[in-house]
């Protein structure tokens, strides 16, 4: 088995450059070769347990470098961090913004926003997730609620910033509405479906600011992305903006199969903002977890309740950020992350 | 721990000489081939185009042929498709045997190939040997493939093949040659079994 990753930026490959399988997908494998049909026949409600999709590839993350977790967007410093969630208390109780993301350049030359993620994983084969270390977002800020209480880093980025989705997902926390949007805006990582409705602020060493408006999300377009930061296949749709789809190579199966998804412009700003993209992960469903935790088969996808646990199966890992931008001509990189900048990832694997 | 880039799959092949006695000999102890079959049922299975009544059980390895003809005149190479000569029919499979043959239309190559004999292999005999590792224990017992012949000569066994049940979900199972090896001639009589012991590791 081996795969290769493409990237493409509108008619530009960006990247083009081998995965690593690794041991995950053997067990995935083999998980399949040995399910037994009394499985079934032990349980009628278990009638779903031999189709196929229970042991097929069926998400993909983004990763990046576990010091990121506790810098760039998530704002977790002090005392910078305690201004920034003083005045995103003061817009959302004015009810003047969805959200707003603030990240602090470190130097005024710099006009296209390098994100802090120290050194990302190497690859390994055994890997069981993008970033092994711990990448919980510990908040210094004085909120109502603790956002490592309750969000324990899963390793990659996560979808918590849209409201719609963090204000049902911490309710755990007993945080009032205001403070869930500064988990949210915490956490990250990717903005809202819809119209542009977040704006991310530069803060210069000289203090001052430059304000750059965000695009909207395919993922939460296509509400394919659930809040602990999973594109979830989609079967039978062959458009890689409506999440992570897939074909055979070529019409032949003898050559693989290539799964395909998009992010849209405030997909990558956003993730580049909460620290960039370091890692691709390819995620077969864990059965044996997901029976584990209570639920069985068919497992609908969910955006807010995925009752879908993920085992890695393969993983690209990058040098560079794969969101990273430029200045174009007197346009700071900031404010240049054009319409044209969703990325074509595209995914071949070949099983012999 | 493998640090190349690429995942290979890999099968290794113990076939044991069992007497009624009880003694044991061990006649080939090699790794196996992995073909192109292999490639094709996963890639089916992993491209989501499952037909509607799959199950997981299409694309399991289930199946295994003997034959009389190896090695094939090419080669042992990745792209075969099927034996050189697989049992022609159910009889020579024998008919007292334990084995559960069954006839059924292969996949061979691209298209699909005349009604052969497929032994069935019993879930009892797939373990789970490793977090990756999975051994197919194929036992042609004292009664099964006895006295072969060929053109009025004995017939000797010599080569062997697990297949994937129906990766294509067709109602009919058209099973795809997966892994195959060959082997020193067997002649195959009632004083013994034999034992293939096969372990792929995914």
């Amino acid at each position: 088995m081996k795969g290769e990753v493409e990237i493409w930026r509108g008619d530009s490959l960006i990247h083009k450059e081998s995965n690593m399988i690794v041991d995950g997908a053997g067990v995935t494998i083999a998980d399949m070769m040995t399910a037994t049909p009394s499985l079934s026949a032990y349980d009628p409600t278990l009638s779903s347990v031999l189709d196929p999709s229970n042991y097929c590839i069926q998400a993909l993350s983004f990763g990046t470098g576990k010091d990121a977790f506790s810098a760039n967007a998530h704002n977790t410093g002090e005392p910078l961090g305690i201004l920034i969630q003083q005045r995103q208390v003061n817009v959302w109780d004015n009810e003047q913004e969805e959200a707003l993301l603030f990240v602090n350049f470190s130097a005024i030359d710099g006009s296209a926003y390098v994100p802090e993620a120290g050194f990302p994983e190497a690859p390994n084969p055994e890997l069981s997730r993008l970033e092994m270390g711990d990448t919980t977002t510990y908040q210094v800020l004085p909120s109502t609620a603790n956002v490592s209480s309750y969000f324990v880093g899963n390793g990659q980025l996560v979808n918590l910033l849209p409201s719609a989705i963090v204000l049902n997902t911490t309710e755990i926390t007993g945080a009032n509405e205001v403070d869930k949007k500064v988990i949210g805006s915490t956490l990250g990582c990717f903005p809202p479906g819809g119209l542009p409705s977040i704006s991310a602020i530069a803060i210069f060493p000289d203090g001052s600011e430059l304000s750059s408006l965000i695009g909207s999300s395919t993922f939460n377009s296509a509400s394919s992305m659930d809040y602990s930061g999973f594109v979830s296949f989609q079967k039978g749709i062959s458009n890689p903006a409506s999440g992570l789809v897939v074909a055979s190579i070529g019409g032949n199966y003898l050559n693989g199969v290539e799964y395909s998804v998009e992010l849209g412009p405030g997909d990558v700003q956003c993730a580049n903002l909460y620290g960039g993209i370091y890692h691709l992960g390819l995620w077969s469903l864990n059965l044996q977890e997901s029976l584990r935790s209570g639920n069985i088969p068919p497992y609908s996808f969910s955006v807010l309740n995925n009752p879908r646990k993920y085992r890695l199966f393969a993983i690209k890992s990058f040098n560079v950020d794969i969101t990273k931008n430029e200045d174009n001509g007197s346009t700071p990189g900031f404010t240049n992350y054009a319409i044209d900048q969703n990325l074509l990832i595209k995914w071949k694997l070949t099983f012999l | 721990m493998n640090f190349i880039e690429e995942k290979k799959i890999n099968g290794h092949l113990t076939i044991i000489k069992k007497y009624s006695s009880g003694k044991e000999e061990i006649l080939l102890d090699e790794n196996n081939i992995i073909v192109s079959g292999m490639g094709f049922a996963l890639s089916k299975f992993f491209s989501h185009n499952h037909a509607t009544n799959n199950t997981i059980l299409d694309y399991q390895i289930g199946k295994f042929q003997v034959g009389v003809s190896g090695p094939p005149a090419g080669g042992v190479v990745s792209s075969i498709s099927e034996l050189s000569g697989a049992l022609s029919s159910i009889s020579e499979y024998g008919l007292g045997s334990n084995l559960v043959i069954e006839s059924l239309q292969p996949i061979v190559g691209t298209s699909v190939g005349g009604a052969k004999p497929f032994a069935n292999i019993p879930h009892s005999k797939i373990t789970r040997v490793g977090d990756s590792s999975v051994r197919y224990t194929l036992v042609i017992d004292e009664e099964a493939c006895n006295n072969l012949t060929r053109d009025s000569s004995d017939a000797y066994l010599n080569e062997i093949g697990l297949f994937v049940n129906n990766p294509t979900g067709q109602a009919s199972e058209r099973p795809i040659l997966v892994a195959y090896k060959t082997f020193s001639n067997i002649y195959k009589t009632s004083d013994f079994s034999l034992i293939f012991r096969w372990t792929i590791n995914f």
